[in-house]
């Protein structure tokens, strides 16, 4: 392979795996908020147990999101050196402002949340998470006007063959961004529900003994399932009213649509494959069929929640083949997401910044061997740790409400404090 | 104006040394200070309200390059990219060994996971060396450094400074979160820090002309230097007399010695990087008015978690 290629497989394979925790960071992250809102209120044994059980899914799925945007960030100095050339004053701007004026502030509320329990106060500690949901979102707003230029660079000018900010109104309300985002922050929630749905069923199927516990949870999930469907299918569509038009043919152009495509951009920028490959065309197709089947199910769901038909339902072989299939469809939303990314970012080929800048000019001249060789290195560490964390949730999702690993000062059982320990029990065992 | 882009990622870098640079000694001696399964996770539950808060100084200061100085950027990452991966993976192995030690009861697990996060933190603090002692040699405009100054004696003095004032300052910030009986703990390791750093740093200010490594400005380098000294040497003053609270001062400003030392020894070069005007209005009137929230922040979480761990902190790492 090339080291345009190359390249492109890291920063694709980096940005898919970031976007893969951040999707069910940004989606649980209100759902935590809310129900520690509830508990706030309420003083309910069960509400703390609901904030602190999805809490530390939350949390552990965090970590992963964490340590790969770490990698993210460096990509672009790394393999992109020509779009820092020419873009990097543009794009970089609204990066650093994320990183600063978002991420900044996400982190260092996070942690006073993870750690701020049985010392801060129960609302100050409730505004904390809502902090951190509020910074989470407005990093990705960040984050996607950097990603919006590129699908349709605006606000800038060209001087000397650089581009520099011309018009930061524009930048900030591109479409590409803004609509992105409405159509992101849906499929998030929409994400987290289909999780939540997924485990809940689970322990169904389990015959818990925390029956009321996941029913209460189920029910949160549909609603915001069903109301995060509509507008990820909505927004989703709404889309189309800005895509470029070589962004169309990704979607699945006709023969005929792509050639007259090529011969006009030959026209504009001389001979070269101006299309987008096709065999990006299986993405779309995939992402509608699952949004509407996502819409239909989620709707269906609305109606088991009355009177708790959910675990109820007969004959019992239907219902357990369903709750079967939630347990089995929770990694669905995650192609998915992938698939749509995958859209977004191969659609827009042969462009890094659409109609400005070839990928293939925006590549550093690294060689071969070098980036072939980060590229394993980052595949396989990211691999290994993410199936790892998925693992770990799976446990923490497996074992239910007790034991719960967030919150605790460290007296639970499972906690690594061996029995036969020292005197250091005494602290991480607290207050017993 | 140039000065104060500079200023400001000197400001985000420092704070990274101080505050992460504690996280990362901490990790270092994990297994040295901490004898015993749960001697280790009260060191990391020491450390865990500021792992966060800490390296998203060094999130930051990435941002701030490639916002402000996108061509630097540009210019650092090439010229030292088997550096930058290096720091990267050890980045992220440090923080998942501190996320996942505790997430099962294993001794195996747990001890593996410890053994990444000293290893990790270790390969992390020397590659920032290395890092910055390439920095002070010139950073190339296009191209790579060869690597006999990649990972020559001169640089690879620079990441073994680094490695000790960080070992010093991460033990010193473990006395001083400790509960009071187990501070002692973290005694030999501090004395012994202090020491190889005294000696590294004064190596570094014999090899500097030896090498002849041409220093753009060499004066502040060299006040720098002996802050390093003066700082390591009172450090260990105060905390032979138990005063922790001031010790971690002068570590820290240890810890931010060799970035402060190798960014005003080669100041001219990095300003060549900055971003055009526009850019930099659009960033001022963003992140200008957002500072003084950023430091409240950070100030009200350090006010947060100011006591010693005990019973009731939580423990979650
Ligand atoms: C569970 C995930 C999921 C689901 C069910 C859908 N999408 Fe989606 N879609 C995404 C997840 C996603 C995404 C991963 O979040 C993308 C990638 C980039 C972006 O902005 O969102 C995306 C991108 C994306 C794009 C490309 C935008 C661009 O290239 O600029 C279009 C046109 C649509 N979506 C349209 C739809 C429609 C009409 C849907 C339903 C009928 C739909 N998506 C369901
Ligand atoms: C700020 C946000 C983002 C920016 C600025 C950005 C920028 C880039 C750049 C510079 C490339 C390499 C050049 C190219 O191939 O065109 C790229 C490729 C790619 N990115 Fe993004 N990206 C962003 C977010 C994401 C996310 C979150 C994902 C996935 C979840 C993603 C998926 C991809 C994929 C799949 C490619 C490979 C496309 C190809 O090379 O054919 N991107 N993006
Ligand atoms: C080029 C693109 C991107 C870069 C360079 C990047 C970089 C990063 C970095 C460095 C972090 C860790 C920050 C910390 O220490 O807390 C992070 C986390 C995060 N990113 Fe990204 N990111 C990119 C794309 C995206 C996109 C497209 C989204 C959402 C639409 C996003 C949303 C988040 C969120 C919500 C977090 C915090 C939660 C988590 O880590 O899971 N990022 N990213």
């Amino acid at each position: 392979m090339s080291v345009l290629d190359l390249s492109r497989l890291q920063f694709a394979s980096t940005a898919i795996f970031h976007f893969l925790f951040v999707v069910l960071t940004l989606g649980l992250a209100p759902v935590v908020a809310f129900f520690q809102t509830r508990w706030a209120i309420s003083g309910k044994e069960v509400h703390e147990r609901l904030t602190r059980y999805w809490g530390q899914l939350y949390i552990v799925n965090y970590a992963m999101g964490i340590v790969v945007g770490l990698a993210m960030e460096f990509q672009f100095g790394l393999h992109w050196s020509g779009l820092m050339t020419f873009a990097g004053d543009v794009f970089g701007a609204p990066l650093a402002t994320e990183t600063l004026v978002a991420f900044f502030l996400e982190s260092t509320f996070l942690g006073m949340w993870i750690f701020g329990w049985h010392r801060l106060h129960r609302w100050v500690h409730t505004a904390l998470i809502w902090l951190v949901v509020l910074t989470a979102y407005l990093s990705a707003y960040w984050v996607m006007v950097a990603n919006g230029f590129l699908q349709d660079p605006v606000g800038h000018v060209i001087e000397d063959g650089v581009a520099r900010i011309d018009d930061v109104g524009a930048l900030l309300t591109n479409q590409q961004a803004v609509g992105a985002l409405l159509h992101i922050v849906p499929v998030c929630l929409l994400t987290a529900s289909v999780v939540m749905v997924g485990i809940c069923s689970w322990h169904f199927l389990r015959g818990t003994p925390d029956a009321d516990f996941f029913r209460r949870s189920l029910r949160v999930a549909v609603v915001l399932g069903a109301v995060a469907a509509v507008f990820a299918v909505g927004n989703g569509y709404a889309q189309f009213s800005y895509l470029t038009e070589g962004k169309e043919l990704a979607l699945g152009g006709s023969p005929d649509e792509r050639a007259a495509f090529q011969a006009e951009m030959e026209a504009l920028h001389g001979p070269g494959d101006w299309t987008p490959p096709t065999w990006i065309g299986f993405a779309w197709p995939l992402m509608e069929i699952s949004g509407t089947l996502s819409m239909t199910v989620f709707f269906g769901l609305l109606f088991f929640l009355i009177r708790n038909a959910f675990d109820r339902a007969r004959p019992a072989w239907l219902r357990r083949f369903w709750h079967r299939f939630y347990v089995w469809t929770v990694p669905w939303p995650f192609v998915v997401v992938a698939c749509g990314w995958l859209l977004r970012e191969v659609g827009r080929q042969p462009w890094v910044v659409y109609g400005e800048l070839t990928t293939a000019d925006a590549v550093s001249a690294h060689s071969a061997g070098t980036v072939s060789t980060s590229l394993i290195v980052f595949g396989v560490l990211f691999a290994t740790l993410a199936v790892l964390d998925w693992w770990l949730i799976a446990r923490l999702a497996r074992r239910g409400p007790h034991d719960l690993v967030l919150g605790s000062d460290g007296a639970g059982r499972d906690l690594g404090v061996p029995d036969e320990d020292d005197d250091e029990r005494l602290v991480l065992t607290g207050r017993s | 104006m140039e000065t104060t882009w500079l200023a400001a990622l000197g400001l985000l870098l420092a704070g990274w040394s101080v505050l992460d640079g504690a996280n990362l000694g901490l990790g270092m001696s994990l297994r040295r200070i901490g004898r015993s399964g749960p001697q280790r996770r009260l060191l990391l539950t020491a450390l865990g309200p500021f792992l966060l808060g800490g390296e998203v100084w060094l999130v930051a200061s990435a941002g701030l390059l490639i916002g402000a100085f996108p061509a630097l950027e540009k210019d650092l990452l090439s010229a030292y990219y088997p550096l930058i991966v290096g720091l990267v993976v050890a980045w992220v192995l440090r923080d998942i060994g501190v996320w996942f030690r505790s997430r099962r009861p294993s001794k195996a697990w747990q001890g593996g996971w410890e053994t990444v996060v000293v290893v990790a933190s270790t390969v992390m603090a020397f590659a920032w060396g290395l890092l910055l002692g390439n920095v002070v040699q010139g950073v190339p405009a296009g191209g790579r450094p060869g690597v006999e100054t990649l990972v020559g004696p001169y640089s690879l003095l620079w990441g073994a400074v680094v490695v000790a004032v960080f070992t010093l300052h991460g033990a010193v910030f473990a006395a001083l979160r400790l509960p009071r009986g187990r501070r002692v703990r973290a005694a030999g390791t501090v004395r012994r820090a202090a020491a190889f750093a005294l000696a590294l740093l004064a190596a570094v200010g014999v090899l500097t002309p030896a090498f002849s490594v041409d220093l753009a400005r060499r004066l502040p380098a060299a006040v720098m230097g002996v802050a390093a000294v003066v700082a390591v040497t009172l450090a260990l003053r105060l905390f032979e007399r138990g005063r922790e609270g001031r010790a971690y001062v002068c570590s820290a400003v240890a810890a931010a010695a060799p970035l402060l030392t190798a960014g005003l020894a080669s100041a001219p070069r990095l300003r060549d990087g900055l971003a055009s005007a526009g850019s930099l209005d659009l960033l001022a009137t963003v992140v200008v008015p957002a500072i003084p929230v950023l430091i409240a922040a950070q100030a009200w979480m350090w006010w947060t978690f100011r006591h010693r761990v005990g019973p009731r902190s939580a423990v979650f790492f």
